[in-house]
């Protein structure tokens, strides 16, 4: 279990409780971080006005701009939710969570297919998509599991079992199918795997099964097409030039012909005149890119950088091992979706369907990472504090 | 492991409250910045295709963008009208339905070529040909068909969906109301050819272009073709149009108005038909069958100013057939050579020996020489042996008995012109004088005439140091003989002319040594009529032979078609008083082939304006056959009324 000797003679919390301020116990400031605060808010600006840049040519020209301000106030509360209680209470639930999730997944496939795909849990004002949430109950059970643990996989038992929490939403989400996200979770399990104390030979074990998991997946024709033509279409673009090979050419010319600065605000002609596929959701850096130019991509890339540079510093710092853990495993989800969705509209990886956080159109992605940036604070916040 | 302690993230001991024993979070810290440089790692990746996509190369993609977004169509020009030297439109263009591509927009959709070539009836392959070979940027549009049917366009427009990127347009096209009429000299189009694409690279030439491929809309094609306008459309990207984005309006090519007269023209081709299907009726003893009479030509030239004023070749083509592209049974059929290569042009492209004609130019030598003058005397037994000739001995075609030098030309008498040629034979052995085939080049022959018109042959005069060359793989055959001398005399061995050339030749006589160039086009003029380029009349030569020779040789001419003339007999009945002729026959034989029948005149003989030649290949004797074509022709120069029926000259 945790180690709870340090929090004895150190305490500001302690000190708080003596002035009786409870807000000041939940937030305090000296705490709080606002620099990822700050991030986080500026991302959510930035890509909503992306957004609005995309799709103001549709009818009404309005209605992504405000679906995705509601969005954004929703995912702030949950952000508020996600930062206004001791985050180690989270521990004894993190089962509860995971299953609630397996069945989640298991509910959408009740739900009929939308686009050949299992993916939504219709709301009716809005689409959930569970699979998001899965990848936050998958950091969530493996932070628990590696926290009481101390960070220390001994033996092939225990790593089997991390893999097994990991692996068995990615089988429900892979049949979906949702390559990205099974993809996104492995990728998580991979990184937590690395700082949470796993082996160099099972390290090494994992890649060489992961390689011949790919090979007979390949083998068994458990991909399909589309998505096998999708992933190998950005090392040759005219092997599918229809579908995936057009939008790759498409967001690579918008993006390439943004130059410097870009050829301003709502006005980049890939954009307007529809040559960018999906351009608020999966392709939303493709006008960014466009529209802003180099300098426009770099600021954005510089927003993300600074995001994860204070999620290191709250793993680093956090007072336990579950508060690294969980920041660890929301770090290696933000930067792998921003690395592969970037590199994608600029045709450097795969086609995967991963979604932009913060900026990528979508309730259920901007929740969850507003709810990650919340946790994230949550961590930083009770870094002083001994868990209740 | 130095190294990753020295970069890892630090943390102050007042940052935190956490407790771990210190090998776990130095364990922690290693393993966070492993994670920590692959993320740095992978944000230098991402930066430096970012640098490189928008920085470097960030011209390229905007230009690709720019293609994207903007289609360009191009605004056809009609191509200038051909009229005749009065007006009368020979050549016009009308508005032709086409279907055309935009290969961008296609190419999303593999099942739209599939479609088209079913709607257009071509192969899938020529569509995908004919979008490959255009190299140019994805938003031009590629024409794939000329000249459908408005059925076709209908469908298309009422199935776009099934046909993104398709687009049915409007071209103008040629039309010719006078189908055959002038084919030769008016020309064919086709589509313009890789290789003379890249010829003509950097002028106004792109790929699907048509071109003038032979006669004046070869070599007007530039003046004619005008100049193509364009357009530039937004379009987004499922091929709708946003916006025009500028427009260049084409500017019409130049109307040509040729030297060709198309009463004269039309006539000159009916008799020649005529001529062409009485010979083939027409028994010809040495081969103990009827002429073949495989081919004809004529041409009827202002010799006073080098104007064209009809010129025909037999068998033709109906224009109309190149329209929108020829179809390639129509071209097959066109190049069999069954059909004797209706195609070629053989006023200018045929080489045969002038034969008898060639004697005008002989007796001009001789008498300029010195050696002989028209009353000089000869003896025609049949038979020439002088000399080296007892061994090879020569035949006239008749026996003529005493004669000279005039009633030679009259009677075209070979025995009186083999005694020329062995004189310059003689001459020539002794370099003394001119020799004969320089009299010949004097003449223009051996050379094209420089015509307007493609494909003009050169012809060819016979000369010791051509022999040489021509046969320098084979010395035994290079020696130049007495035989090469005289068979030039009388216009054969291997002298070869082409019937532009020996008109040529009698108009020069005419003008007394002077050569007024050939020409076809009159002037240009833009759409209103307004001229902005006139012919030049343009005096190639003029020969310093003394006035009284030609004055001789037009009375010795004038009595081929009277009296004992060879094609006397033809000219019966023609008003000679008020309209003199002087021309000649000839008779040329061709090795394995039926002689051709030649004859030349100008006319008036006392004021010479025209000068006409005709040619039946295979079509017998001179006075036989050419003659009476010669006199339907000058009948309709001189409006004339036409004589009932024109008999046949029998003699050479």
């Amino acid at each position: 279990m945790m180690h709870r000797k340090g929090a004895t003679d150190f305490s500001p919390g302690m000190v708080r409780e003596k002035t009786g301020e409870k807000v000041l116990k939940r937030f305090p400031p000296r705490a709080l971080d606002k620099p990822l605060l700050l991030c986080a808010l500026a991302l959510a600006a930035f890509g909503t006005l992306m957004i609005y840049s995309a799709t103001r040519a549709d009818v009404p020209s309005t209605y992504y701009l405000k679906r995705q301000l509601m969005f954004v106030v929703l995912a702030l509360v949950v952000m508020a939710l996600g930062a206004s209680f001791d985050y180690r209470k989270i521990m004894p639930y993190s089962k509860i969570i995971y299953v609630v999730t397996l069945f989640l997944l298991l509910i959408v496939f009740l739900f009929p297919a939308v686009s050949g795909a299992h993916r939504w849990i219709s709301l009716g004002f809005f689409d959930f998509q569970p699979s998001e949430l899965a990848k936050l109950a998958v950091i969530l059970t493996l932070a628990t599991f590696m926290a009481d643990r101390r960070m220390e996989i001994g033996s092939n038992t225990e790593f089997l079992r991390a893999l097994g929490i990991a692996g068995l939403p990615m089988v429900l989400i892979f049949i979906e199918p949702d390559l990205g996200i099974t993809l996104s979770i492995f990728v998580i399990l991979v990184g937590m795997l690395l700082v949470g104390g796993a082996r160099a030979r099972q390290m090494v074990a994992l890649g060489a099964g992961t390689l011949a998991v790919i090979a007979a997946t390949i083998q068994l024709g458990l991909l399909k097409t589309y998505q096998l033509n999708r992933l190998l279409v950005f090392i040759k673009p005219d092997m599918d030039p229809m579908q995936a090979g057009y939008n790759l050419m498409q967001s690579k010319i918008a993006i390439g012909s943004g130059q410097l600065v870009g050829k301003g605000l709502f006005h980049g002609t890939q954009t307007n005149l529809k040559f960018i596929p999906a351009h608020h959701t999966d392709f939303i850096f493709s006008v960014v890119g466009e529209e802003l130019g180099f300098l426009g991509a770099i600021f954005l890339l510089a927003l993300f950088a600074i995001l994860i540079w204070r999620a290191f510093k709250i793993a680093l710092t956090a007072r336990d091992s579950f508060g690294t853990m969980v920041a660890v495993g929301i770090i290696v989800m933000f930067i792998f979706q921003m690395i592969v969705n970037v590199g994608m509209t600029i045709g450097i990886m795969p086609v995967t369907g991963i979604t932009l956080p913060f900026i990528s159109y979508g309730g259920s992605s901007l929740i969850i990472s507003f709810f990650c940036v919340g946790l994230l604070l949550n961590i930083g916040i009770h870094r002083f504090t001994a868990g209740s | 492991m130095r190294l990753l302690r020295k970069i890892g993230i630090r943390v102050n001991p007042n940052e935190t409250t956490q407790y771990r024993p210190d090998a776990v979070q130095e364990k922690l810290q290693r393993r966070l910045t492993i994670l920590g440089i692959l993320i740095v790692a992978a944000f230098v990746i991402l930066f430096a295709r970012l640098w490189f996509m928008q920085i470097v190369s960030g011209d390229e993609y905007c230009e690709k963008a720019e293609g994207n977004r903007i289609r360009e169509m191009s605004l056809e020009s009609p191509r200038g009208r051909i009229l005749d030297r009065n007006g009368t439109v020979l050549v016009k263009n009308r508005n032709a339905l086409t279907i055309s591509v935009v290969p961008a927009e296609i190419g999303k959709d593999e099942k739209v070529i599939e479609r088209l070539s079913r709607l257009l009836g071509m192969g899938e392959k020529e569509i995908r040909y004919r979008i490959e070979q255009s190299q140019a940027p994805n938003r031009r549009v590629v024409l794939i068909k000329s000249d459908v049917g408005e059925d076709v366009v209908t469908y298309v427009r009422e199935h776009q969906r099934e046909f993104p990127g398709v687009i049915a347009g409007i071209r103008p096209i040629r039309e010719y109301p006078y189908e055959e009429l002038a084919a030769h000299v008016i020309g064919y189009l086709g589509e313009i050819s890789p290789e003379m694409l890249e010829e003509k690279k950097g002028e106004r030439y792109v790929a699907g272009d048509e071109i003038g491929i032979s006669g004046l809309e070869s070599t007007y094609d530039e003046e004619l073709r005008g100049e193509v306008g364009k357009y530039r459309l937004e379009v987004d990207a499922s091929g709708n149009s946003i916006r025009e984005l500028s427009r260049k309006e084409p500017r019409s090519g130049l109307n040509l108005r040729m030297t060709i007269d198309q009463e004269i023209q039309a006539l000159v081709e009916a008799t020649l038909k005529a001529q062409v299907d009485l010979a083939r009726n027409r028994y010809h003893p040495e081969t103990a069958r009827e002429y073949e009479a495989t081919g004809a030509s004529a041409v009827v030239m202002d010799l006073r100013n080098g104007e064209i004023i009809a010129m025909a070749s037999y068998p033709t083509f109906n224009l109309n057939e190149f329209v929108g592209g020829i179809s390639e049974k129509a071209w097959k059929e066109l190049n069999n050579p069954k059909n004797m290569y209706p195609l070629n042009n053989r006023a200018i492209m045929s080489e045969l020996p002038p034969a008898s004609t060639f004697k005008a130019v002989t007796a001009i030598g001789a008498i300029q020489e010195a050696t002989y003058s028209m009353n000089s005397p000869f003896e025609c037994k049949n038979v020439f042996t002088k000399g080296p000739f007892e061994e090879y001995p020569k035949y006239c075609w008749s026996t003529h008995g005493r004669i000279n030098l005039f009633n030679g030309i009259v009677q075209s008498c070979d025995i009186v012109f083999y005694e020329l040629g062995y004189t310059f034979y003689q001459r020539q052995l002794k370099e003394e004088g001119r020799p004969l085939w320089e009299y010949a080049r004097d003449f223009r022959l051996g050379m094209h005439t420089g015509i307007d018109l493609t494909s003009e042959m050169d012809g060819r005069v016979p000369s010791p140091e051509w022999k040489r060359e021509f046969n320098r793989d084979n010395p035994e055959y290079q020696v130049w003989y007495p035989g090469d001398t005289v068979n030039m005399a009388i216009g054969q061995g291997d002298l070869l002319a082409t019937p532009l050339q020996m008109a040529y030749v009698f108009a020069g006589i005419a003008n007394g040594g002077k050569f007024v160039k050939p020409h076809v086009m009159k002037d240009l003029e833009d759409s209103d009529g307004e001229v902005s380029i006139t012919a030049k009349i343009e005096t190639v030569a003029e020969l310093e032979i003394d006035v009284q020779i030609f004055a001789q040789i037009n009375e010795a001419l004038q009595g081929v078609v009277k009296g004992k003339g060879t094609a006397s007999k033809t000219f019966e009945g023609f008003p000679l008083a008020q309209i003199p002729v002087a021309g000649k026959t000839g008779t040329a034989e061709v090795v394995g082939k039926q002689p051709a029948s030649w004859f030349v005149c100008y006319a008036p003989a006392n004021d010479p304006q025209y000068v006409v030649a005709v040619v039946i290949e295979q079509g017998g004797h001179g006075g036989e056959t050419a003659a009476p074509a010669a006199r339907r022709i000058l009948e309709g120069l001189f409006h004339l009324p036409p004589a009932g029926e024109i008999q046949p000259s029998v003699g050479d």
